[in-house]
């Protein structure tokens, strides 16, 4: 057998236990973590890559374990928005009402930000600039843009919290 | 209401979306990273939150950059839902994608099973009586779309492979699969799709066989009975003759393998039990596995290749096999 692969199934066989208690730990099942670790163990033997480590097949696993609670996340919230699935909860009018208040209230947050916070993130947001190149063009610190940007989603957040409070 | 303590939680949630999210912080922070979210659902929750506010900001952030900073957003109220409900949309079909995706996992037909008129699941088989009178045979995992109204009869091979017997009825038949086509002149035969390539075996009759770049059956001549055909891409194979009882022998329900390397034993397995089976391909090279066997019992092929072929097998986990050479 090629070494890679020796080693691949020796880490999983030796780490198993130890990396199934971490997933199941993230996603709240045994069946489902057990089902990551062992995509996660296929997916790098049929890749088979010249180097392996304890760390690539946690990487890999926690990986699909996000990937996984993400698709959970969006299906929890597509059926809030879709009444057939959920008649008791509020209507997709009702829904879109509350998505148009959220997203107005964001936008009246983000213009209640000091000016150049808000500089800051629309950068970020929406441009895409990392944070070594909003610190150049605005001559500012990196370490300040970082701040800018935390007081942003905080203040974001924030709103949203109460917003929810209220309802 | 959260918790002071949540609170905390969410903004290092939000901290690491944001390290992650720069380029040139997400290198140096993954392996902190991967130690954070392992500590408890709770962290994965927060993290997961932090993603979706920074979706929930995109919209806000387009108005705000949209309007001159000193006057409040002026929104146009009517179109929102309709974006809204577009975002929605797509974000259904990213469910669809990932759950498929996941599912996949124990059950790898899963997915084309969702689209398909005709399916079975591994260790399933299934023949139908089509609405031209034609019998349809489905072998284990495998999936058939079908359109039988037109002017033309159509079955789409979406996976696995099936055998037909073809009624005729004046209308033309044909049977794709992955842009092949193959023209049935009246006849008995079958079709595998493996995932390198298409094979037609002809039982009984006369089909026409064309490649996806337009490639005919070698020089125009119909292939016949106990005849077979491999297509792969592109390309169409020489004819070879077969044994039809042993070649087709799946349609009765056994699974016979004549020299068979050892990798394609695997495959074969996978199409029988739910789950994976995993070898090194290296370690099997020259070594055959030739027998019959029920195809509802993949444990004595397990044991043939056990017995016959030193092979030793490892139930790894719950649906993980794993097929290794025995030490010397």
């Amino acid at each position: 057998m090629s070494t890679s692969r020796q080693t691949l199934l020796q880490t999983f066989l030796r780490e198993r236990d130890t990396l199934l208690r971490r997933i199941q730990r993230m996603v709240s099942s045994e069946a489902i973590a057990e089902d990551l670790v062992q995509e996660a163990f296929t997916r790098l033997w049929q890749r088979e890559l010249p180097q392996d480590s304890p760390g690539l097949l946690y990487r890999t696993a926690q990986n699909l374990a996000l990937d996984y609670l993400r698709s959970q996340k969006v299906r929890e919230r597509h059926q809030q928005q879709d009444p057939e699935l959920t008649a008791d909860r509020p209507n997709e009018a009702d829904q879109q009402a509350i998505a148009a208040q959220e997203c107005d209230a964001l936008a009246a947050t983000l213009h209640g930000l000091p000016e150049r916070t808000r500089q800051v993130f629309l950068l970020n947001r929406l441009e895409g600039e990392t944070y070594a190149a909003i610190a150049d063009k605005l001559g500012l610190s990196v370490s300040t843009v970082e701040k800018d940007m935390m007081r942003a989603m905080l203040a974001c957040r924030r709103c949203l919290q109460q917003m929810r409070d209220e309802r | 209401m959260t918790t002071p303590n949540t609170e905390q939680l969410h903004e290092e949630a939000i901290a690491w979306l944001l390290r992650r999210n720069d380029p040139q912080q997400a290198e140096l922070c993954q392996a902190e990273f991967d130690e954070w979210i392992g500590r408890s659902s709770a962290h994965v929750d927060a993290y997961l939150d932090a993603e979706v506010l920074w979706q929930q900001l995109e919209a806000p952030a387009r108005q705000v950059a949209g309007t001159p900073v000193t006057r409040a957003p002026v929104i146009p109220l009517p179109q929102r839902p309709r974006r809204r409900y577009a975002q929605w949309a797509m974000a259904a079909g990213l469910v669809v994608a990932l759950g498929a995706g996941f599912s996949v996992w124990r059950d790898p037909g899963l997915a084309v099973r969702w689209q398909a008129d005709a399916a079975t699941a591994p260790g399933q088989s299934h023949e139908l009586m089509l609405a031209d009178g034609s019998t349809l045979y489905l072998d284990n995992d495998s999936a058939v779309r079908l359109k039988l109204d037109g002017e033309k009869r159509q079955v789409d091979l979406l996976r696995g492979r099936i055998w037909l017997s073809v009624n005729h009825d004046g209308r033309p038949f044909v049977v794709s699969s992955d842009g092949a086509e193959v023209e049935v002149l009246g006849t008995r035969f079958a079709l595998e799709r493996w995932a390198d390539q298409l094979q037609v075996t002809v039982e009984q009759g006369r089909v026409a066989v064309t490649a996806p770049g337009g490639a005919h059956t070698p020089d125009d001549e119909p292939l016949t009975a106990s005849q077979r055909i491999s297509v792969n891409g592109q390309h169409l194979q020489q004819r070879e003759q077969v044994n039809v009882d042993t070649a087709l022998a799946w349609r009765r329900g056994e699974v016979v393998f004549d020299q068979a390397p050892i990798a394609q034993v695997a495959r074969q397995l996978e199409r029988m039990t739910p789950g994976r089976v995993l070898l090194d391909p290296t370690q099997f090279s020259g070594q055959r596995l030739s027998g019959s066997f029920p195809a509802d019992r993949p444990e004595l092929i397990l044991r043939a290749l056990e017995m016959t072929q030193q092979v030793e097998v490892t139930q790894l986990t719950g649906s993980l096999l794993w097929l290794q050479k025995r030490a010397p």
